[in-house]
């Protein structure tokens, strides 16, 4: 039997079809029922589950008309109004028409759930499970457009093509979802080929934001990885997909719509859809979450490989000329030496220069290497750091008069000692990193000015803070962004590591290292250091317990 | 070999110095730079037989050198020397693949060697 969800009160509650009914049950005759099971009419079918011995009551949404079958026959009918008598039936003992509805029915069998369930899922308020294909892509959209508007927590949306965002951007699919994210504060991800938009797609997109996201994006392809935010909207990028063409939805982690792409070529949504799916059956909805989730880290972690990679073959290339420099200094004097020994010495300068240079290099590098292992470690000591930084600005006027540049080291310090327990080596590391960045990039007569001071924010706050100032050209805008970075380098020498293993080694101490450049006037740039004092303890302020104790 | 004539332009000081020095022991008369704008300012044609340059150079670097020389020259040979890795790509890409793998020299390199390497590329012809 086959019917709408008046049958089963009808049933029930017509004696005579009640009686007929009992009767044939009795007799033993299997009935399989299919209704429409609402709250409505849970009683009725309670007592028609109640009653059926063999067979089964099962529930189909959506039931119009009625229709029941026999063996031998067949007999339908329009809808039932309660209690009244029929006004039109079809009967048929054909074969072949029997035959093809029972074909109908044992379909319509197929797609029905268990009674119970149903019951179940009404009594208890759950929603039932749902999939659905949908081949119409105007109620789609509808689909689309609502469940966007409606979600509450989250949206994950993956689109499979450039024209895909385009399409859905035009009926109102990203107005939508701005909304949601601006006034609902809903998180929204989107996965797409974001970076292969060409500069005609770019145009064609309605909104200045997301045009932006892609600028933004694209100028931090370089070194960082592509993601950024727009509020509460996260892109990220996958590669064109050219297999896989659908899009994907998922709100709240509870209903998923999958809209395939038919024909990519087409300019509207609705020639280019072909079917849909919807679901809001929890496990198919999450293994959709899943895909979405492992494809979101993914490409987070690819892009952070490629740019491992950049930087790999940046380092390669720069200490490879770094290295071999020296390397074919050293090599070419000390082969010259035997044959011009009256250039001895200034042939053993050279060697000792390149050496050092070497030096330099193995230990920057080497630095870098601790550092990321994090195998830094600080020696402290207590020491004058006025007097260590007298006795570097001294040694380095010695260097600059030996090269005959005409720069100009002050060190404006009035002789107060300034204690501090630091790693005194790294400390000097870190000061003469910055002097010497700053000769390289001061001109002839320019000057470089070296400060020390001990600034109190307050009682518990105290920090001393080393400055080196220049009159240098500045520093190149395109770099200062990453300046503390490692390969951030503008001269032809060096490696870049410098103030990268300065910074490490200043935040080390819990200390604060910064750049600028100077505004107005005069050109050049200070950077600055700062590193905490220890508070000293006031011997009054001691607390003896013992004496406390004694006191009361 | 005698009275030939080397330029050697490098933005290392100790570079040039140590060419000038291995170059002029085996006979060649040698003018060196460390400057590219300097060295191209100054050049004149026919009078170097061979040009060894460094390529990773501040203003001007090796291969554009070359090629403004080229214009003013167009019989001089040359020789790249550089302590780089990924100079040799561009090499390769640009007309001097048919001149053959010994125009491109790696730093660090041999006294001997500099100097065999350039008689070869003398001689060859």
């Amino acid at each position: 039997m086959y019917g709408d969800s008046k049958s089963p009160s009808t049933i029930m509650q017509t004696e005579p079809i009640k009686k007929i009914f009992l009767e044939c049950v009795n007799r033993g005759i299997t009935y399989k029922y299919i209704t429409e099971i609402t709250k409505d009419n849970i009683p009725y079918c309670k007592e028609v589950l109640e009653i059926i011995k063999t067979g089964e009551l099962r529930h189909l949404d959506g039931i119009k008309g009625n229709f029941a079958l026999t063996e031998y026959e067949y007999l339908a009918t329009a809808t039932l109004y309660d209690a009244q008598p029929l006004q039109d039936v079809i009967y048929s003992n054909a074969k072949q028409i029997v035959k093809q509805n029972e074909c109908l029915f044992e379909t319509l069998w197929d797609k029905s759930m268990p009674a119970e369930q149903k019951i179940k899922e009404i009594e208890e308020g759950l929603e039932s499970d749902v999939i659905e294909i949908i081949r119409n892509s105007s109620r789609a959209k509808k689909l689309y457009l609502n469940l966007v508007n409606n979600a509450k927590k989250e949206i994950m949306i993956i689109f499979p093509t450039v024209n895909a965002f385009i399409r859905q951007d035009k009926v109102g699919v990203i107005k939508s979802l701005k909304k949601v994210s601006r006034e609902s504060n809903v998180m929204i991800r989107i996965l797409m080929p974001i970076e292969s938009f060409n500069q005609d797609e770019l145009d064609a997109m309605s909104y200045g934001d997301f045009r932006q996201q892609k600028e933004t994006i694209d100028s931090n392809c370089g070194n960082t990885i592509c993601s950024e935010n727009f509020g509460n909207i996260d892109i990220r990028n996958i590669d064109r997909m050219s297999e896989a063409k659908a899009t994907i939805l998922i709100t709240d982690r509870n209903q998923s719509l999958v809209m395939e792409l038919k024909d990519d070529t087409k300019d509207t949504f609705d020639e280019a859809i072909g079917l849909s799916t919807y679901s809001n059956s929890i496990s198919g909805v999450l293994s959709y979450v899943a895909i979405f989730e492992s494809l979101w880290i993914e490409t987070k972690l690819y892009e952070q490989v490629r740019a491992h990679e950049r930087m790999q073959n940046a380092f390669i290339n720069i200490a490879a000329h770094e290295l071999r420099t020296p390397a074919q200094a050293i090599l070419g004097f000390s082969r010259l030496l035997k044959k011009h020994p009256e250039l001895k010495d200034e042939l053993v300068d050279g060697m000792y220069r390149n050496a050092s240079r070497l030096q330099k290099l193995i230990n920057n590098i080497l630095d870098v290497t601790t550092i990321e292992s994090q195998s830094l470690h600080l020696n402290k000591e207590k020491f004058d750091l006025n007097y260590v930084i007298s006795n570097l600005v001294d040694e380095y006027r010695h260097q600059i008069k030996k090269t005959n540049s005409n720069i100009k080291l002050i060190y404006g310090n009035n002789n107060n000692a300034i204690f501090i327990e630091s790693d005194k080596e790294r400390i000097i590391q870190v000061i003469s990193n910055l002097i010497d960045n700053a000769i390289k990039f001061t001109k002839d007569g320019g000057e470089i000015s070296i400060s020390c001071e001990v600034e109190t924010e307050n009682e518990h706050n105290k920090q001393v803070v080393v400055g080196v100032r220049d009159t240098g050209s500045g520093i190149n805008s395109e770099i200062f962004p990453k300046l503390f970075s490692k390969f951030t380098t503008k001269s032809y020498q060096g490696t870049g590591l410098g103030l990268f293993i300065s910074k490490n080694i200043v935040e080390e101490h819990d200390g604060k290292i910064w750049a600028k450049n100077h505004e107005g006037g005069q050109k050049g740039t200070t950077v600055a250091f700062s590193l905490p004092l220890k508070i000293n303890i006031h011997p009054n302020n001691r607390k003896n317990p013992i004496e406390n104790k004694v006191k009361t | 070999m005698e009275n030939k004539k080397i330029l050697v332009v490098d933005d290392e000081p100790d570079f040039t110095f140590l060419c000038k020095m291995i170059l002029e022991d085996e006979g060649f008369a040698v003018d060196e730079y460390t400057d590219p704008l300097l060295a191209f300012s100054d050049f004149k044609p026919n009078i170097y037989d061979l040009l060894i340059l460094d390529i990773k150079m501040p203003n001007m670097d090796g291969f554009e050198f070359h090629r403004k020389v080229k214009e003013l020259d167009n019989t001089v040979k040359v020789c790249f020397l550089t302590a780089s890795e990924k100079y040799y790509e561009t090499f390769r890409e640009k007309e001097y693949s048919s001149l053959g793998k010994d125009l491109f020299l790696h730093k660090p390199i041999e006294n001997k060697e500099l100097i065999k390497k350039i008689n070869k590329i003398l001689n060859a012809n």
